[in-house]
């Protein structure tokens, strides 16, 4: 391995880690607010489909984007409307939602582009360069921002430490969740954009391969802090270059089996989230109903 | 609307009547009649032998991952992982069948059932272990390793056990099998699917648990497990031991899936046999509520949307088997709900 290839997988590590690091943020909010959005990962497939869809048909890599956060939005919008206010338990509906994607986004592909599987191939042209890049920089910045510097930060934060003592000062918790589950969802669909338009040319079955769950497990592993969160995207981001990097690399005259390989970045969530967590310091009123 | 939520025959009927009329809109929106669609699931789930025998292969792949999920749920955790215990299990009692296979038919089933069972409890051993011992989630840990087991099944049966004859990523056919289906009753019976006699056992093991969970002390210690009570009853119970015990047998319950699907089903291991009978699961577990025996019935009824959702897939243009899955969210939607209660704001 020589310097080159070390650059090219930092090259390639910045540019895997950003839907990670997107939906990231998006938890991150959600749960300061004191819901868990697990509807992330579904978010994060609605946003790659639309995305690369109105991407495609208006031949705008923009108004997909756009697409992408009002659909991701919806999709957290129900997950608020049935746990906010119909106090589902936050984490069953968020999966709920997750299996009603798997079914939705097949169906909506069929209809428009009778392909159930991909959409069409999005030329060069009509995608983008530069913006996920700039994203991923300013949005732990600004979510940094948001907590330590804004009012609004301060009430989200009460809402998840101390949703009570919220209402007492005269605000509403409930509509402060609601805010945080569009705004989670808006960057999960975000996240899936990125993933369709950026890192690929348009939308394939099942995208989202588990990033969602895996935002969730970097957000754990950094304490809800958005910046220690982004480190450990990279951390996760890498070994998804790693993985692309070493199929067909031999250890010992052996040719790695490829499933080995791809197991990777799971086999390291899985460690960090199992072998370093010790007790958790998440808001405190996490997951409960108001 | 927080007044209408107060209420509690709303919340009993408006939440899912406003679901169905969503879904309904949905489907006129698709240019599909919904009624269509309920006659064509119906009756591609029962109209023929072969249909019902479908229906109930699938229903036995519910009934048995549901009672996993139903399980966990019992103990107060979520296990999103029965996907990845039953492809492990699965894959891992396959290989030891067609290892076996010299030993004689009856032995070889007996070991790649036992392999299987014991793969699918390591399987769910492994995040029980980490959610006690470390904290860590069960939802994120399970579903890394549905992904690892995946990769790992993959792995263990296309480079080592794939079938000679065939260029198909599948398994050699385990030898046993033949011979297994020729003396069951219920293989004979739906000629040509893949039912077996595993749909008795499994409603079996559901009446079973539903007995032990109810009826005796085990079943009493382990309700209170999930029950949430407070510290002082809580220290007489061992909970983090029922926990880790109830996980793990709960991978084993899903391990037997490869007596379902390779052993006494279909004969080989074929890539990507589960229609996500992991996840769907989750909706059977959930809509069976309380007691394990509305597994069966939750199981058969999550058989027939599947079985007939492929009906589907075929008769309409716009729909595809995953309507199932819109199928089943809707369902878990309709009884999750609990509205707000009076008193609370």
């Amino acid at each position: 391995m020589n310097i080159d290839t070390f650059i090219g997988l930092f090259e390639s590590m910045f540019r895997t880690s950003i839907p990670l690091i997107i939906a990231a943020m998006g938890t991150i909010i959600s749960e300061r607010a004191g819901v868990i959005n697990l509807a992330i990962e579904g978010q994060m497939l609605i946003g790659a489909f639309a995305g690369a869809a109105i991407t495609f048909y208006f031949e705008n890599p923009y108004l997909g984007l756009l697409a992408a956060v009002i659909s991701g939005s919806l999709m957290a919008s129900l997950l608020a409307l049935f746990s906010i206010e119909g106090r589902s338990d936050q984490v069953v509906t968020g999966m709920t939602l997750n299996i009603m994607a798997m079914g939705i986004v097949p169906i909506l592909g069929k209809f428009i582009f009778e392909n159930s599987g991909s959409t069409p191939a999005i030329p060069i042209e009509h995608r983008v360069t530069w913006l996920p890049l700039f994203l991923e920089v300013l949005i732990p910045i600004v979510v940094y921002l948001l907590f330590k510097k804004t009012n609004w930060g301060l009430k989200t934060i009460f809402a998840g430490e101390n949703p009570n003592g919220l209402s007492a000062a005269g605000y509403s918790p409930r509509w402060i969740r609601w805010q945080a589950y569009l705004i989670s969802g808006g960057l999960g669909g975000l996240a899936g954009w990125v993933l369709s338009v950026y890192l690929s040319s348009g939308f394939s079955r099942g995208m989202s391969g588990g990033r969602g769950f895996i935002a969730i497990a970097a957000m754990i592993m950094g304490r809800w802090r958005p910046l220690e969160t982004c480190l450990i995207c990279f951390f996760f981001g890498l070994s998804e270059a790693v993985q692309i990097q070493l199929q067909g690399v031999e250890l010992g005259g052996q040719k790695i089996p490829v499933q080995f390989i791809q197991i990777l970045p799971y086999l390291l969530v899985l460690i960090t989230v199992g072998g370093l967590i010790k007790g958790s310091k998440a808001p405190k009123a996490l997951g409960t109903s108001i | 609307m927080s007044k209408l939520n107060h209420n509690p025959l709303v919340i009993k009927f408006l939440w899912p009547i406003s679901i169905l009329i969503f879904t309904s809109a949905f489907l006129f929106l698709l240019n599909e009649n919904p009624f269509n669609v309920a006659k064509i699931i119906w009756q591609s789930a029962t109209s023929s032998r072969f249909d019902l025998g479908m229906t109930l292969f699938y229903s036995t792949h519910f009934i048995l991952t549901g009672l996993a999920v139903s399980l966990c749920f019992k103990v107060g955790l979520f296990n999103v992982g029965a996907e990845g215990q039953l492809t492990f299990g699965t894959a891992v009692g396959t290989a030891a069948s067609l290892l076996s296979a010299r030993l004689g038919y009856f032995t070889s089933i007996l070991i790649g059932t036992l392999m299987g069972i014991v793969a699918g409890g390591f399987w769910a051993f492994i995040p029980a272990y980490l959610k006690i011992k470390r904290g860590a989630h069960e939802v994120i840990t399970t579903i890394m390793m549905n992904f690892i087991a995946a990769g790992l099944a993959s792995y263990l049966i296309i480079i080592h056990f794939s079938n000679p004859d065939s260029q198909r990523p599948e398994s050699a056919v385990v030898p046993a099998f033949d011979w297994l289906r020729s003396h069951d009753l219920l293989a004979q019976s739906f000629e040509g699917s893949p039912v077996s006699f595993v749909f008795i056992l499994a409603v079996f093991l559901c009446l079973a648990a539903d007995f032990i969970l109810m009826k005796t002390p085990l079943g009493y210690l382990i309700r209170a497990t999930g029950a949430g009570f407070d510290a002082a009853e809580v220290g007489q119970i061992p909970v983090r031991k029922i926990q880790l015990s109830v996980f793990t047998i709960a991978g084993a319950i899903a391990g037997l899936t490869v007596l379902t699907e390779v052993i006494g089903g279909v004969g080989q291991y074929k890539l990507g046999f589960s229609a996500d009978y992991g996840f769907t699961a989750i909706a059977v577990a959930l809509i069976a509520g309380n007691r394990p025996y509305l597994i069966i019935l939750s199981g058969l009824l999550f058989g027939v949307l599947h079985k007939g959702a492929s009906g589907l897939d075929f008769e309409s243009d716009v729909l595809t088997k995953d309507f199932s899955y819109i199928l089943q969210s809707l369902l878990i939607l309709f009884i999750i709900v609990r509205g707000r209660v009076k008193n609370e704001h």
